[in-house]
């Protein structure tokens, strides 16, 4: 879910004008009185300009597809693995969740007006300077074939704007809180309704083989629908089953957990196709039961860590999957540098260091014909939150329920998890030590392990069922099922496909 | 929990951090000592005939190390020599009582518990007189943990050489590397990085004048948690110091020792999983620049420069010129 950074209860965020005679003149147009300071000194239309910038760089040294080399003038992306086969961007989808970064990327994304600012304005006035409408931001992804990258990038179709309701998996969180939110998500979207469709996908439906069709998801995006199915929403019977911090001292598969997750883990990877139209409730009418199947895999959890570790998982293989199956073959992320310094770290927490330069670094290339790209890896969330500001987009995160935040560590207390605790030690040690973020984000983007280098077609390391991260060989353990389970238990028992991460994470299961 | 849960017979006496278990003390004094010896037969620490020197602070890692491998030789004959490798860093009022503790545990009068030979190695001795109180009247309270750790590291060599050591096992437990996995992420040390969680750390020898050849070091307490440590010492009534560094408030590791400890709390097996993550970075990206070793052109000591580290040190405090770039306190 969306962050909420805690070095922004200490930032002060009045961007305020002043005169010219007060304050000294912005070093980069030389022309403006410096508005705030950000690492440095900047007007407003400056430090706007300084960030679609970062993002273009971003999106410029991706490069994912073949022939975008901008004309032959530029070589080709050496750091992609030899087996990715992305021969053209046929659709990409954009992750949104609310937070200031997704919400940056989106505005960059799909706001033409932005596009005006391919030149620094230097305008006395502030004007920006004109250039033509057909130049596209996106157009820097690369082309087919070598043609001018401006125009081979338009998207046919719409993109894709995923948003993934998360509240059922917090057990606290009835439907009513976080009806608001969601709205607020689709309308700011519908802002862009030539550009893009927004899709407000609960979590719940990574645990039914079956996704619906792409029609009657967006339908049931639209704010009106959602106003009122949040509002007439039953959540129905929470589970109450305490958890449980303790762990016991073998580490045992949780048969109740998978029970509660096989579909997840068994469902269809690639290819889903739309769901066929027939006389049984789709997966749309059967939110509810899906729902309580959700809540049983969270109630299971053992901690607080294992419930927003499983959320992610889960999330992303929601995300992952939708976007597939709705034409996409590539995936915007809105992580920002400082949610990636925070990642880097909850990664070694929780055991997940293989997979640090592919969910902590620039690209996300575990899957031959789909990326996951970070274009805003260079942004902090500082600068996102005053770029928000400037921007006069809605703070939506304000309205997101308390509950759904990753809680800070608070003494005495049990409901800190690793990854609140790593954002709230980022945050504070980057107040001590201004240079903490970018260390780390860097740190993480020089460093490798094999996870590079993973091919799903060839051996000897073989995907996770749960997140899709290549497993070593050195990490397959055999597992320890407590009775004989059927259908896709039996697989998962015996097989052995989990990753250590992902196997600490079942085992903290009750 | 009514029983022990591996004999099933006398009531547990703890609870295991590092799984929960609870388990009375007999049994974790057995399954402590024997995670050991798997730890050191599984990555072939040792070999018959071996002279170790087993680096000994007088604090509670070292003197269980000490303790848990004398028995633990005793028990499977190893076939090795032990012996015990102190440096006095010249810390008033915290390392004389520690190196009081180290010679009680070496065995010299009027105690006799392990009956192993001790070497002492101070700094003052070997770096012109630099006594880590004069270094810090020096230069003052922030960096002197990388004077510190840098004499510290070239005084086990050398005194690992006096010795005649052929390996240097030292007392870092699992909190230890999980520390330095977090801390060489903080400060983007790639080099340490890719290396910290090596159980095996070998430096390779060298020619040329005033030649000190590196001994390789291992960690046997690399899977050991800190508190399991803690209750070893407690139930085998060993005899160590338990302060801390009073000039450590400052370091930096500070910060990711309480992180550490907040990870912990919230899952216990944050520790194994951090050293887990550790070991899977163990390469850098093509195009990133590490350190290449060399031999100091001074002392002879490997080094990653022309002079190394601690000669580099010396000359500073002796001219009394401190840059602020080996500043402790600040990532790099």
């Amino acid at each position: 879910m969306c962050s909420r950074p805690e070095e922004l209860m200490t930032l002060d965020t009045h961007v305020g004008v002043a005169t010219q005679a007060q304050l000294p003149i912005c070093g980069r147009c030389k022309v403006r009185p410096v508005q705030f300071r950000v690492q440095e000194s900047f007007c407003a239309e400056c430090f706007i300009f300084q960030v679609c910038l970062k993002f273009r760089v971003a999106i410029g040294s991706s490069r994912p597809f073949e022939g975008g080399t901008r004309g032959g003038r530029l070589p080709p992306r050496t750091a992609a693995p030899a087996h990715l086969r992305l021969p053209s961007l046929r659709r990409f989808a954009v992750a949104y969740s609310g937070g200031f970064g997704s919400t940056v990327l989106l505005d960059m994304l799909l706001d033409q007006s932005l596009v005006a600012l391919r030149r620094r304005p230097t305008d006395s006035t502030g004007a920006l300077a004109t250039v033509s409408p057909d130049d596209c931001p996106i157009g820097l992804l690369g082309g087919d074939g070598g043609n001018d990258p401006r125009r081979a990038v338009r998207p046919p179709t719409r993109c894709l704007v995923l948003h993934i309701d998360e509240h059922a998996s917090y057990l606290g969180t009835p439907a009513a809180a976080y009806g608001p939110f969601a709205v607020g998500l689709a309308e700011h979207v519908a802002r862009f309704q030539s550009h893009a469709v927004f899709v407000c996908a609960p979590l719940e439906l990574v645990l039914d083989r079956e996704l619906p069709c792409e029609a009657d998801l967006v339908a049931f995006s639209q704010a009106a629908t959602l106003q009122q199915w949040y509002a007439t929403s039953e959540d129905g019977a929470i589970p109450t089953h305490p958890a449980s911090s303790r762990r016991s001292h073998q580490p045992r598969m949780s048969v109740r957990a998978l029970e509660a997750l096989a579909p997840a883990l068994d469902g269809p990877r690639t290819g889903d196709g739309p769901s066929a139209v027939d006389a049984s409730p789709g997966p749309l009418g059967r939110l509810g039961s899906l729902r309580a199947q959700l809540r049983e895999a969270f109630a299971a959890c053992g901690s607080v860590s294992a419930r927003d570790d499983l959320r992610e998982q889960l999330r992303w293989l929601l995300l992952r999957r939708l976007s597939r199956a709705f034409g996409c073959n590539l995936l915007f992320s809105g992580d920002t540098k400082t949610t990636l310094a925070s990642k880097t770290l909850s990664l070694c927490a929780l055991g997940r260091g293989f997979m640090l330069p592919v969910e902590a670094g620039a690209d996300d290339w575990r899957e031959t014909d789909f990326l996951v790209t970070r274009p805003l890896r260079d942004v902090s969330t500082k600068e996102a939150c005053i770029y928000s500001q400037l921007r006069g987009i809605p703070s939506l995160p304000a309205s997101l329920p308390l509950g759904m935040c990753p809680a800070p560590y608070i003494p005495g207390q049990g409901n800190s998890s690793l990854i609140g605790l790593s954002n709230a030690f980022i945050a504070r040690l980057q107040q001590e030590f201004p240079s903490t973020v970018s260390t780390v984000t860097a740190t993480a983007l020089k460093v490798t392990t094999d996870a590079e280098h993973f091919d799903p077609a060839a051996g000897p390391m073989k995907p996770c069922l749960l997140c899709l991260a290549p497993v070593p060989e050195a990490d397959i353990q055999p597992t320890v099922g407590t009775r004989s389970p059927i259908g896709a238990l039996a697989e998962i028992a015996t097989t052995e496909r989990l990753c250590y991460g992902c196997r600490t994470l079942i085992s903290e299961c009750d | 929990m009514s029983k022990c849960h591996l004999c099933h017979e006398r009531p547990p006496a703890l609870k295991r951090p590092k799984d929960g278990s609870f388990v009375c003390k007999q049994c974790f004094l057995d399954i402590f000592e024997e995670e050991v010896h798997q730890t050191i037969v599984s990555n072939k620490l040792f070999r018959p005939g071996m002279r170790v020197a087993i680096a000994a602070s007088g604090g509670k890692d070292s003197t269980v190390l000490a303790h848990v491998l004398t028995r633990l030789d005793a028990r499977h004959q190893y076939g090795v020599h032990f012996s015990l490798l102190s440096i006095d860093e010249g810390i008033a009022g915290y390392r004389d009582d520690s190196l009081a503790a180290v010679r009680r545990t070496a065995g010299l009068p009027p105690l006799d518990p392990l009956g192993l030979p001790l070497e002492v190695v101070s700094h003052a001795e070997l770096f012109a007189g630099w006594t880590m109180d004069r270094v810090v009247q020096t230069i003052g309270q922030k960096g002197n943990c990388t004077y510190c750790g840098v004499f510290r590291r070239q005084a086990l060599d050398r005194g690992a050489a006096r010795l005649r050591a052929d390996l240097i096992v030292t007392g870092h437990n699992a909190d230890d590397i999980a520390e330095t996995v977090l801390m060489n992420l903080l400060r983007g040390d790639i080099a340490r990085l890719t290396r910290c969680t090596a159980i095996v750390t070998h430096t390779s020898g060298s020619d040329g004048p005033g030649d000190v050849p590196v001994v390789p070091r291992c960690k046997p307490l690399k899977y050991a948690y800190e508190k399991e440590i803690v209750m070893y010492a407690f139930f085998r009534r060993l005899d160590y110091v338990a302060t801390d560094c009073v000039y450590s408030p400052h370091a930096y590791r500070g910060h990711a020792r309480v992180f550490l400890k907040q990870l912990e709390t919230a899952r216990p097996s944050a520790i194994l999983d951090i050293i887990h993550s550790g070991e899977a970075l163990t390469t850098a990206r093509q195009g990133t620049r590490l350190p290449t070793q060399g031999v100091c052109s001074v002392c002879g000591h490997v080094s990653s420069s022309r002079v190394c580290a601690a000669c580099q040190l010396v000359d500073r405090l002796n001219t009394f010129e401190i840059p602020a770039v080996m500043d402790d306190a600040m990532p790099r």
